[in-house]
């Protein structure tokens, strides 16, 4: 509980959140905002709510997640969308800097989670 | 004969072959006294107020004899699940220390909380692009 009632987890989540609704409705925003600041968010607000998840599974307020964790599933999402999703789909596109951004999140995540949660 | 009449045959009986004293059978009919008259199932002796036959030594008490059948009951079943780990072992009792590294690695990651946490990732992942899609 502690995780998703912490405010940096909310304004990551509703500023993804925001992002992607702008998108649907196609507000004008500058590209950049649209191309990778939901890539960026990603990571950070995926692996906090697993973590709450799994904290709310084993009872405990003092887990964190390891990196070799944090980068297998980073490595995942990577493979996911930026590989798999564009094969089927034309909605998705293949960009090295939205992996580099996936692992800049979830690095940032990695060594800011005792800090903060 | 008034009193009588509120016993039955049994109780009536056994007051005369058990304790034929004046003074026992005026004291002894009353009911609340009768609580825990207990007929020994092993020799037939009546027993006042104890947990063991004072004749024969068997167990009389009602509450201590299924306080004892649930302690048995409860190690017998302690013995089988024993048992029953020691002959059927889980996948990862039987590998934990299995002689090949990998399998070792492997057993450990699919029995880790962080298996679960991946999954938890590959089920969001699958959403936002069911979702976006």
């Amino acid at each position: 509980m502690k995780i998703i009632k912490h405010p940096v987890f909310i304004i990551s989540a509703l500023m993804a959140l925001i992002i992607y609704m702008s998108q649907r409705f196609q507000l004008p925003l500058p590209n950049w905002i649209y191309f990778y600041v939901n890539n960026f968010l990603c990571m950070p607000v995926v692996l906090g709510l697993c973590l709450a998840i799994i904290r709310r599974l084993k009872k405990t307020e003092n887990s964190y997640v390891p990196l070799v964790v944090v980068l297998g599933l980073t490595t995942y999402f990577a493979i996911y969308f930026e590989w798999f999703m564009p094969q089927i789909s034309t909605r998705y596109t293949t960009d090295i800097i939205d992996i580099g951004l996936y692992y800049l999140g979830a690095i940032l995540f990695f060594s800011i989670q005792k800090r903060l949660f | 004969m008034q009193i009588f009449k509120r016993l039955s045959y049994d109780t009536v009986a056994n007051l005369f072959i058990q304790d034929t004293s004046f003074n026992r059978i005026f004291v002894f009919p009353l009911k609340r006294d009768m609580a825990n008259q207990i007929k020994c199932p092993n020799c037939g002796v009546y027993n006042t107020n104890e947990d063991y036959c004072t004749n024969c030594g068997t167990l009389l008490s009602y509450q201590k004899r299924r306080e004892l059948a649930f302690a048995q009951e409860e190690k017998d079943r302690k013995k089988r699940a024993q048992i029953q780990k020691e002959t059927s072992p889980s996948f990862y009792e039987k590998n934990k220390n299995h002689r090949f590294l990998v399998v070792r690695i492997f057993v450990k990651i699919i029995h880790s909380i962080w298996m679960a946490f991946m999954a938890i990732g590959m089920f969001i992942a699958w959403l936002v692009s069911a979702i976006a899609a």
